[in-house]
């Protein structure tokens, strides 16, 4: 009964319902000190990653041009550790002003009022949206020559169909969406988009189902069990998939939660079968290990990744490369997977962390897994897709 | 003491500040729902190149007419439930208590309001989740059942709008049943009228003033709520509110959301119009037949 309480108080502090994203969990899991990898890192460790940064932040101005004083981020609420900044702020005397947001849509729609006075010089776009913005001519090419640091990035999540030879943005980190369900509950064999939703529709289960509150990826649970692109152009093929996921899953699902680990929906049993991103999982998972499993689906599923991009009209364009140089020194980019709890692009970050790292698995995915994941980007059938969304939506009230 | 000249310029302050913040983001609205959504790769949120109702026609195609009609009915159920739950509280207040325990009480009512709403919110599912605050204390009284299953219904939602708006019913009513003269009810009961015949022919005819008002105070802000409803309601208690929002989010097609808004600003107006006609139409009626009965009365003494 305690154990329960506890996990409820963790809701208090997670606005749900709100257009969320998978970043804001992590604001939560910080304010309730729930340290999301803190585990095994010790004070003498912690002095030198700070010390270490410190000098990536110095080393990082050597190439950048002509710094200025200022440097003005705009990113998703909670997404950076606090001393990946802090550290920055004492290597180089440049200070950091951070706006946040809590949508792409809504930072987009920011930029485009604003028609670059906005003042912003980084933006942290998801990789599905590059394209839009680029053609919108809201961001600006990056000069590589200026970020040394860009040889440590995996050149597996390089290239992007959303941006051929990286022009624009720099991978900041990747995850994918699975599910994850109570085990004690759900006995069957739980491996694919099928597999969930047959599972839902049992009647322990039906009623306790929740989905991401995101129209793609509700109708890629139908596109790819159907074996359909993902991107498919085909109106015909998304009304299809929209109607089989009509019948099939709307009256089992109870709400579009897109942290139904982190604001604690799965722990408080409010949920038993939930589709995930693979960070919010894992925050069940922390909490529950012998409860929960976590599912990375067959045939296929997403990888998504944030983006480090410059915004149009930037007025520190050097010291946005410099910036861009610093967090993809390995020692910043393990500070902030231990905050975040997910992957970032650059190679070798994990001979930078702690050791024997909770629910590992779930933050880094196997090569298999890689292999079936696919990626998004934001099309012409966007509306329709909107479209469909409600009328699953309204499905599910009616 | 203010000149009548600064009080009307104060006065004119007001109306200016209004029209900027209210009459002007409406405006937008209203210009861009007759504007057309580009695609998403071309720059700019709304064309107004070409203005037409195309976004009207769209904003009316499934599912917009059963959400809405959802909506509707949670928001004349909620509407009625508050009544049916504040005249009595309003009646206690206006009438049995005394000055300074009635401030007392009428602060009690307000006090939710000082806590973030959103708080109040996530407290009534903590309150309400399966394995939660209700789901012990069923256990405690013997009650085993497995788990609850009220959030993330239409039961939810009714319960969040009854508990978030009866307030706002409570306090126009209470104040009007204040304000009834005693010399009214003094009278009726000099000229032998029970209680129960005093309240149906001079009290509650009188607090049908606060009772229309509390009416439209809530009502109107329920049927767009898209908090409670997204909050307590889950995936099965959507209302129109949420179609809205998904429009300007997840479709980045603000002119389909603005026309959806614009239709629901439309449809409350034409409710709150014709539940006016209708409320003038009763009270002349009734008005009517009680002069009626009166000079019959007289003709016949």
């Amino acid at each position: 009964m305690d154990n329960t309480h506890n996990d409820e108080t963790l809701r208090i502090l997670a606005p749900k319902g709100h257009p969320l994203t998978r970043r804001k969990f992590i604001s939560m899991a910080a304010a309730v000190g729930a340290g999301v990898l803190t585990v095994g890192t010790s004070a003498a460790d912690a002095a030198n990653a700070t010390s270490a940064m410190e000098t990536a932040a110095k080393n990082s101005l050597k190439t950048a041009g002509k710094p200025t004083k200022n440097l003005y981020l705009y990113t998703w609420g909670q997404y950076d550790n606090p001393t990946t900044f802090t550290a920055w702020q004492k290597g180089t005397g440049i200070a950091i002003q951070i706006g946040s947001y809590d949508s792409n849509e809504a930072m987009i729609a920011k930029l485009e009022l604003a028609k670059g006075t906005a003042g912003y010089d980084i933006v942290v776009p998801t990789g599905g949206y590059i394209p839009e913005m680029a053609a919108k001519g809201l961001l600006l090419p990056l000069t590589k020559s200026l970020i040394p640091n860009f040889k440590n990035l995996d050149p597996a999540l390089l290239n992007f169909p959303w941006d051929r030879g990286n022009k624009y943005t720099i991978p900041k980190d990747f995850g994918t969406t699975g599910f994850i369900y109570d085990k004690t509950i759900i006995t069957r064999k739980m491996e694919t988009w099928q597999d969930f939703v047959t599972a839902a529709a049992l009647p322990q289960v039906s009623g306790r189902v929740s989905i991401l509150d995101d129209p793609n990826d509700v109708l890629a649970i139908a596109l790819w069990n159907e074996g359909v692109d993902w991107n498919t152009l085909d109106k015909a093929k998304l009304h299809t998939a929209n109607n089989w996921l009509i019948k099939n899953l709307a009256p089992h699902v109870s709400n579009l939660d897109s942290y139904p680990g982190g604001t604690g929906g799965l722990s408080s049993g409010t949920y038993v079968l939930s589709q995930a991103w693979n960070g919010d999982a894992r925050q069940a998972l922390l909490k529950d290990p012998t409860k929960f499993e976590w599912v990375v689906p067959f045939p296929k599923s997403e990888i998504w990744v944030d983006n480090w991009a410059l915004a149009k009209g930037a007025k520190n364009v050097d010291t946005a490369h410099a910036f861009f140089d610093y967090i993809l020194d390995p020692t910043v980019s393990a500070n902030e997977m231990i905050y975040t709890g997910y992957n970032t692009a650059v190679a070798d970050v994990r001979s930078y962390l702690p050791k024997n790292l909770a629910q590992e698995s779930v933050i880094f995915l196997t090569k298999a897994q890689e292999k079936r994941l696919v990626a998004y980007l934001v099309n012409s059938t966007n509306n329709l897709r909107t479209q469909l969304y409600d009328d699953f939506k309204a499905a599910i009230a009616s | 003491m203010l000149g009548r000249g600064t009080l009307r310029s104060f006065t004119s302050l007001t109306y200016a500040w209004f029209a900027l913040w209210f009459l002007a983001p409406t405006g937008i609205m209203l210009i861009y729902a007759f504007g057309h959504t580009a695609s998403v790769t071309q720059a700019g949120l709304v064309n107004l190149n070409h203005l037409g109702f195309s976004n009207f026609f769209q904003a009316l195609r499934y599912p917009t007419g059963p959400v809405l009609m959802i909506s509707l009915e949670n928001a004349v159920l909620a509407t009625a439930l508050c009544g049916v739950i504040a005249y009595p509280v309003a009646y206690f207040i206006a009438r049995k208590l005394g000055p300074r325990t009635r401030v007392i009480v009428l602060l009690l009512v307000v006090l939710p309001f000082w806590t973030d709403y959103l708080l109040r919110m996530l407290g009534w599912r903590i309150f309400l989740s399966p394995l939660g605050l209700l789901y012990g204390a069923l256990h405690a009284i013997g009650w085993h059942v497995t788990y609850i299953s009220i959030l993330d219904t239409r039961a939810a939602v009714m319960i969040g709008l009854v508990y978030n708006y009866v307030p706002l019913f409570i306090l126009p009513l209470a104040v009007v049943l204040e304000r009834i003269d005693p010399l009214l009810l003094q009278a009726a009961d000099d000229l032998g009228a029970k209680p129960w015949t005093i309240f149906r022919t001079v009290t509650f005819p009188i607090s049908m003033a606060g009772v229309v008002a509390g009416t439209v105070l809530v009502f109107v802000p329920m049927l767009g709520d898209y908090v409670t409803p997204t909050l307590m309601g889950g995936a099965r208690g959507l209302m129109i509110g949420s179609l809205i929002a998904s429009e300007f989010n997840e479709g980045q097609n603000w002119s389909l959301g603005a026309a959806m808004a614009i239709l629901l600003i439309v449809i409350l107006v034409a409710i709150v119009v014709a539940c006016w006609l209708l409320s003038v139409g009763v009270r002349s009626a009734i008005l009517r037949t009680r002069r009626r009965a009166i000079e019959r009365d007289l003709a016949a003494t």
